[in-house]
């Protein structure tokens, strides 16, 4: 009677310990997972989204300089006048 | 007592005028237009422009990297209305040599539209021109040479710079004549440009066509508008307005329209 328990406590243990080395065994942890595409989708359009903010940063700091300068400069004074003109422009 | 001196540079007559003794003035004004022109001209072959065209990509001086940044604006500014890349559409309209030399008629051929409106990319000074892009700088170089012809004369006093056409004025009021109207604008400190089609034009077959290419067609443009008188600071901002209202944008400045028909309409404040 006891060795026929302990013949299947015996068994019950070594197929527990048989099926948790098989699922260890299973996971193989010595080999890296490979990288999920999607990840690598995401990360290549963060890249692309970085490069086109810093393009629109250059275009809106461009348009900012061409801005001032334009607004800090004063317009010319100019008025139709009666006089003899010193030059005469023509079509370029 | 003011001291005249004339010259040709860049195809044109150039007019200097300054209320002062000029001293060396007048021959630095010279060297300069000089200088310029054998950097920026498209019918040198041996230009900085030029090599840009051939090779589609340069390591540029501070003078092209200047203009060809002003032409850049200028066209994001106007939305493509200013173009450098109208090169391949003037030399297709026949515009392909040094104007003196453009035959006047000759015998009609079919002009292709050309596509404009090609990327350029500037990096640093590193100037990059997309496959089949070439540039014309002949809308804003002029302009760029009569702004540092008038820095260079400022020294000497109150002056004004005329080449043809493209005026500027620094220091009192001078007062220019419109050609083509009986119109005098007193101008101080200031920049005034026309653009039209009643002198740079010729003849293929019965079709008459003129150097102001519209980008959006890569044609001649078809307008009722003669020519076009803008005033703004700068003589290049001024040619680049001139040019964009001609083409039938809108411009916030001072200006003078001149129909085919004759009219003349004063805008942007002048009565």
């Amino acid at each position: 009677m006891t060795s026929r328990v302990g013949r299947l406590y015996a068994i019950t243990i070594a197929v527990l310990v048989f099926f948790v080395i098989w699922a260890a065994v299973a996971a193989r942890p010595w080999k890296t997972a490979a990288p999920d595409p999607r990840l690598r989708q995401i990360a290549l359009r963060q890249q692309a989204l970085r490069r086109e903010t810093a393009l629109v940063n250059q275009v809106l700091a461009m348009r900012a300089k061409t801005s001032r300068a334009t607004s800090t400069k004063a317009a010319p004074a100019v008025r139709v006048v009666t006089l003899p003109p010193l030059t005469i422009t023509r079509t370029s | 007592m003011i001291a005249r001196h004339a010259f040709r540079a860049m195809g044109t007559e150039v007019e200097l005028l300054v209320d002062g003794e000029p001293a060396n003035r007048f021959a630095a004004v010279e060297a300069e237009f000089e200088r310029l022109e054998a950097l920026l001209s498209r019918f040198r072959p041996d230009s900085e422009l030029s090599r840009l065209n051939a090779a589609g990509e340069l390591t540029a001086g501070p003078d092209l990297l200047a203009v060809t940044q002003a032409a850049l604006a200028a066209r994001e500014r106007s939305n493509g209305r200013f173009d450098p890349t109208v090169y391949d559409a003037l030399v297709a309209a026949g515009y392909d040599r040094s104007f003196e030399l453009v035959a006047p008629t000759a015998a009609g051929v079919f002009v292709p539209s050309c596509s404009c409106g090609g990327r350029i990319d500037v990096d640093g000074s590193r100037i990059r021109l997309a496959p089949g892009v070439h540039l014309d700088l002949g809308g804003i170089a002029k302009g760029y040479a009569v702004d540092r012809a008038a820095a260079i004369l400022a020294e000497a006093g109150s002056c004004l710079v005329n080449a043809g056409g493209d005026v500027v004025a620094r220091g009192g009021y001078w007062p220019v004549g419109l050609a083509g109207t009986d119109l005098v604008l007193e101008l101080g400190d200031g920049a005034i440009a026309t653009s039209g089609r009643d002198r740079r034009r010729w003849r293929r077959g019965n079709e008459e066509r003129h150097h102001l290419i519209d980008p959006a067609t890569g044609r001649p443009a078809v307008t009722d508008l003669l020519h076009v008188t803008v005033v703004a600071p700068t003589a290049v901002e001024a040619e680049v307005l001139a040019k964009i209202a001609f083409l039938g944008g809108e411009v916030d400045v001072p200006r003078v329209l001149v129909r085919a028909d004759g009219t003349v309409t004063l805008a942007g404040g002048l009565r």
